[in-house]
């Protein structure tokens, strides 16, 4: 019952393991968990799973906590082999979504649990309890009962047990997911200050794509049991390797075709991507991604004063939303391509109301090639 | 003590925000409580009076001139005691199955705990003789298979009564203990387990504590049903070591002693009461019957 061989030295902060997860396959029956995710997280890295629901998230999670096998692939940690070891050997903290407290014991005694399991001397426990709660700023909570405690609080309760016995590794499955929208943003900003306090290495998972971004230093996109790309936010954002990462990664105007000879034809119509990132097979099916923020859209009777280097599409306005900076303007092409833009406040008027003919243009080398179906 | 129950509901509707006082659903407590009013309340008092007027107070002289009460008293609490534990020892595990078992397995194992309900007990304590007694099945089979010389003595003793009530009341300690497994975060378990609890360690020191509430109400549920069980103990019991409730018919139908009757069915509801009443110091009566919703 003792884990003598796996307790840590005790000082507040650990640092972080690192966890290698190579080609790991599961399924459940004939129905699919995930498919070939390899992932290496780096010491102290915190490392994000985005994607939505039904992506394979949570069957990672649990892989990698112990609660399942893998049934092709290798997990480890710090060069360990998990597969064969029981949640309990594996000194990875998680946290779950809701809370996952322990009713029947005081605030105190939950952060203690893993304490008191490892059979820790008393006095280290008290004063590791102590370091804990004080880090989550639960000092004056530490006699309740969870029931006492609003979301937000048992969150961090959850969190600081996670951490007190200094696992190499901390879980966290949509922690924030069952809170309200300003308390989460609140807590996103918690709980990356406490992970980085700690050092520990984490891997967070989240279909919410403002948190991924706001707390990850790398992301990694599921998609249908498969990671489709592992990037910082930045290269999800304007290096997105294929079409799924560009549409669920940011707004963007998408825009299919065929690639040839440096160009992308649109229903007739050849698009330069001369300096785009990315690169496709010659005569395959592909795509152009461009991000609102790097498309001008100008009234339909100013097109004289487009340089010829820039790609132009004739679009009608269907809808625009003021925003405060800027308007939101969706814009529909004759071949029903949907354009996503952001037309400046002081454009002329007769940009932005619904019927309003306008082109839009874009530098080539803002765009992105990426594969189509 | 009414031997026929229908099984506590596994789950209640939840409490309505408004004050049920001006809900117009309140109007219809009131079937329940003319029911109750007439066809136990009323009856009750009349007992109480008869017990102490017919002829007079001295009827509850008996508990201390004839051992034979008092020894009744004790028969009574010590096989109460006996089924309820039985009992416990037996529905714990198969509660617990219950939870953890895939969804077509407990259906069938809900349906079997649920099968005495749907046959008269008299049918199903005449059906225990056919296996206990002398010449049962189970004598017949040891004995044919020369396992036992003798007969054993499987009832018309607290064994026999034991078997019956358990097998009787054995509803009423599952439900309370399932329904408050099912109450259980299902997260909690797998928690422990990542803070370093192995499977025992976890299950002692969460699972189990959290399905007390369920243990207790069924606990308290099926001894204060024991204590009054008249038809079980009648025809598996001992004649000579007799409970409660067959003195009372005794009384009454051979002796025509109605007020010493109601003196002894008065003292098993105060005790029974006494019981409820100790029961509610470790958990609150609403759980006691809900099981221990939180
Ligand atoms: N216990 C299970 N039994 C059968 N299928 C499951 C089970 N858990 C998950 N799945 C399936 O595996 C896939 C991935 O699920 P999951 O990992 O929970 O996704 P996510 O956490 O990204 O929402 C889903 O298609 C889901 O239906
Ligand atoms: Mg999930």
């Amino acid at each position: 019952m003792t884990q003598t061989q796996l307790r840590q030295p005790l000082t507040m902060t650990a640092t972080g393991g690192e966890l290698r997860i190579a080609n790991v396959r599961k399924s459940y029956g004939n129905s699919r968990g995930v498919e070939s995710v390899s992932i290496d997280v780096r010491p102290g890295e915190f490392l994000t799973m985005l994607g939505p629901s039904g992506s394979g998230k949570t069957t990672t999670l649990n892989l990698v906590a112990g609660f399942l096998d893998p049934d092709e692939g290798s997990i480890t940690l710090d060069g360990k082999e998990l597969s064969g070891v029981p949640p309990h050997l594996r000194g990875i903290g998680m946290v779950f979504q809701q809370y996952a407290l322990f009713p029947h014991m005081t605030i105190e005694e939950n952060v203690d649990y893993p304490l008191r399991v490892r059979k820790i001397h008393r006095a280290e426990r008290k004063s590791l309890v102590a370091a804990a709660l004080e880090l989550v700023q639960l000092t004056d909570y530490a006699k309740r009962k969870p029931s006492e405690l609003s979301g937000g609080q048992q969150q961090r309760v959850a969190l600081a047990r996670a951490f007190v016995f200094k696992p190499r590794l901390l879980l966290m499955d949509e922690p924030l997911g069952a809170l309200d929208k300003k308390l989460r943003e609140a807590m996103q900003i918690e709980i990356t200050r406490i992970c980085r306090e700690l050092g520990a290495t984490v891997v967070y998972v989240t279909h919410d794509q403002e948190e991924a971004l706001a707390m990850s230093d790398r992301i990694a996109i599921y998609n249908a049991g498969r990671i489709e790309q592992l990037g910082t936010a930045e290269d999800l954002y304007k290096r997105p390797e294929t079409l799924f990462v560009a549409d669920f990664v940011g707004e963007s105007t998408v825009i299919k075709g065929s690639y040839a000879k440096g160009a992308l034809v649109h229903h007739g119509r050849s698009l330069s991507t001369q300096g785009a990132h990315g690169s496709v097979a010659e005569g395959s099916a592909a795509a152009v991604v461009i991000r609102p923020e790097d498309l001008t859209v100008v009234p339909a009777t100013q097109t004289a004063a487009i340089p010829e280097a820039l790609n132009t599409l004739e679009a009608t306005v269907t809808k625009c939303v003021y925003l405060g900076q800027s308007r939101k303007c969706l814009l529909t092409t004759a071949t029903g391509l949907v354009i996503n833009a952001r037309i400046p406040l002081h454009a002329p008027p007769e940009l932005f109301n619904p019927g309003d003919s306008a082109t839009v243009t874009w530098d080539p080398a803002n765009s992105v090639l990426v594969p189509s179906d | 003590m009414i031997e026929e129950m229908t099984p506590p509901t596994k789950t209640l509707p939840a409490p309505s925000r408004r004050s049920p006082s001006r809900s117009p659903w309140t109007a219809l407590i009131w079937p329940g409580l003319v029911f109750m009013a007439l066809l136990f309340i009323l009856p009750f008092i009349q007992t109480a009076v008869r017990a102490l007027t017919d002829p007079g107070p001295q009827n509850f002289a008996i508990f201390f001139t004839d051992p034979v009460y008092s020894r009744s008293l004790i028969t009574t609490f010590v096989t109460a005691l006996f089924v309820a534990v039985v009992a416990l020892a037996i529905a714990y595990p198969y509660a617990y199955i219950m939870y953890a078992a895939p969804k077509a397995m407990t259906a069938v194992m809900m349906v079997l705990v649920l099968l005495p309900f749907f046959t008269s007990l008299l049918v199903r304590t005449y059906a225990w003789t056919v296996w206990l007694q002398e010449t049962g099945i189970i004598n017949s089979a040891l004995l044919n298979l020369g396992v036992i010389e003798e007969p054993l003595q499987l009832m018309r003793n607290t064994l026999g009564v034991t078997i019956g009530m358990t097998h009787a009341l054995l509803p009423f300690m599952v439900f309370p203990i399932y329904s408050s497994m099912l109450r259980i975060q299902p997260d909690l378990v797998p928690a422990a387990r990542t803070l370093g609890a192995t499977p025992a360690l976890a299950f002692r020191t969460v699972f189990l504590p959290l399905s007390l509430p369920g243990v207790m109400s069924g606990f308290l549920i099926v001894f204060v049903m024991s204590l009054g069980y008249y038809v079980t103990p009648a025809l598996l019991g001992s004649p000579r070591d007799s409970m409660m409730s067959e003195l009372v018919v005794n009384q009454i139908e051979q002796q025509i002693q109605f007020g010493t009757g109601s003196a002894i069915g008065i003292v098993l509801l105060v005790l029974t009461l006494a019981i409820l009443f100790a029961g509610t110091r470790i958990i609150s009566f609403k759980d006691i019957v809900t099981g221990g919703r939180p």
